[in-house]
């Protein structure tokens, strides 16, 4: 028999709670409330086990870093743009999502990844800005610039689901840092979707349970693979509401809030 | 696109606290920040008797961990 925290286990039990200890040591994305793309920061993720239909939940970098490159440096270049010597600005390459139609296009920086490495992106709920042209008093016509309000979207009746993603393993060159990095699949906006994220008019493709798992372990053929990627949560399982604009720095990020000039949502989805 | 962990709500201690659930190796784990660093990660396991209870993981807040597992059960009682 042993003691965990006081109380009398079996040494089975034991086992099972120190092997906990270890995997929550590793789980640095617990103590944050939200996850932003933009900080590429580590998310939670489930990966297949290698030659085992099994899978592990584990923590990856979200933003996909392509094999080519080099070194943390030229990752920084590429995320957040730079200016070569001879002073030309070389816009940012965003790897946050990868878009579904295109995934399996030839020299795609997703190809690979969609064909061996796919993974599902554990989520309880995501950000989108809904974009509106209200007419101005002054010249009675439409707004040129945007007036954006954030929404926080869900599954109805699901504390958690997933998006389906893919995954690259990756070697800084220059220190040995070893990362994996994901990116989540986009497929186009379903019919409330369409009226939130209004500019794009795209959604991350959320999978069913059954997809999910045949996402994840399945032996797929190029036509499922887009086939999945491709998949169109229905708009009639989802909830979005209005959240407030400072909610990156809020303590509760997802709480509802009201704005009087934004027209409702059309709930006939 | 930005995606968030946070699940539900308890009250402890009269303040409103966020918990936020995983699942990790096939058991449920619930995480509550607290003011003083770490967050308290908390599960249920097996004595030796059989019986279930609370515990922090890792060891060392067992009084915090049953009293907040308490009110977590509540919860799943009253939306259940």
């Amino acid at each position: 028999m042993c003691y965990y925290n006081g109380v009398r286990v079996t040494r089975i039990e034991y086992l099972r709670l120190k092997k906990l200890e270890k995997l929550i040591a590793n789980y640095d994305f617990l103590s944050n409330p939200l996850h932003v793309g933009f900080d590429y920061s580590s998310h939670p993720v489930l990966k297949k086990q290698e030659g085992k239909d099994d899978f592990d939940l584990v923590q990856m970098e979200w933003g996909f870093i392509p094999s080519y490159q080099k070194t943390r440096e030229s990752v920084g270049k590429m995320r957040f743009g730079y200016k070569d010597e001879s002073g030309q600005f070389h816009p940012p390459i965003t790897t946050l999502n990868a878009i579904s139609e295109e995934l399996l296009f030839p020299r795609k920086i997703y190809r690979q990844a969609a064909l061996t490495r796919r993974c599902l992106v554990l989520s309880t709920g995501f950000y989108e800005w809904r974009h509106l042209f209200p007419v101005s008093k002054k010249t009675g016509k439409p707004v040129k610039t945007a007036v954006k309000y954030p929404y926080h979207i869900t599954v109805k009746d699901k504390p958690y689901f997933f998006m389906a993603g893919v995954w690259q393993p990756w070697t800084d060159q220059s220190t040995g840092e070893y990362v994996e990095s994901f990116a989540i699949i986009t497929t186009a906006a379903n019919a409330l979707m369409e009226q939130v994220h209004n500019s794009k008019k795209r959604m991350p493709t959320i999978l069913t349970e059954e997809l999910a798992w045949e996402w994840l372990l399945g032996n797929l053929t190029e036509e499922r693979i887009t086939e999945i990627a491709r998949f169109q949560y229905p708009a009639a399982e989802m909830e979005a509401y209005s959240i407030a604009k400072d909610f990156r720095e809020a303590l509760e990020p997802a709480a509802p809030f009201t704005y009087e000039d934004l027209p409702a949502l059309s709930m006939a989805v | 696109m930005d995606t968030t962990t946070v699940t539900f709500e308890i009250i402890f201690n009269d303040t409103t606290v966020p918990v936020r659930e995983l699942n990790i190796s096939g058991r449920p784990m619930f995480m509550i920040p607290v003011q003083d660093g770490k967050p308290l990660v908390i599960t249920t396991a097996t004595d030796a008797e059989g019986k279930a209870f609370w515990t922090s993981i890792p060891e060392g807040r067992q009084a915090l961990a049953q009293s907040i597992g308490e009110l977590i059960e509540a919860h799943f009682k009253k939306t259940n």
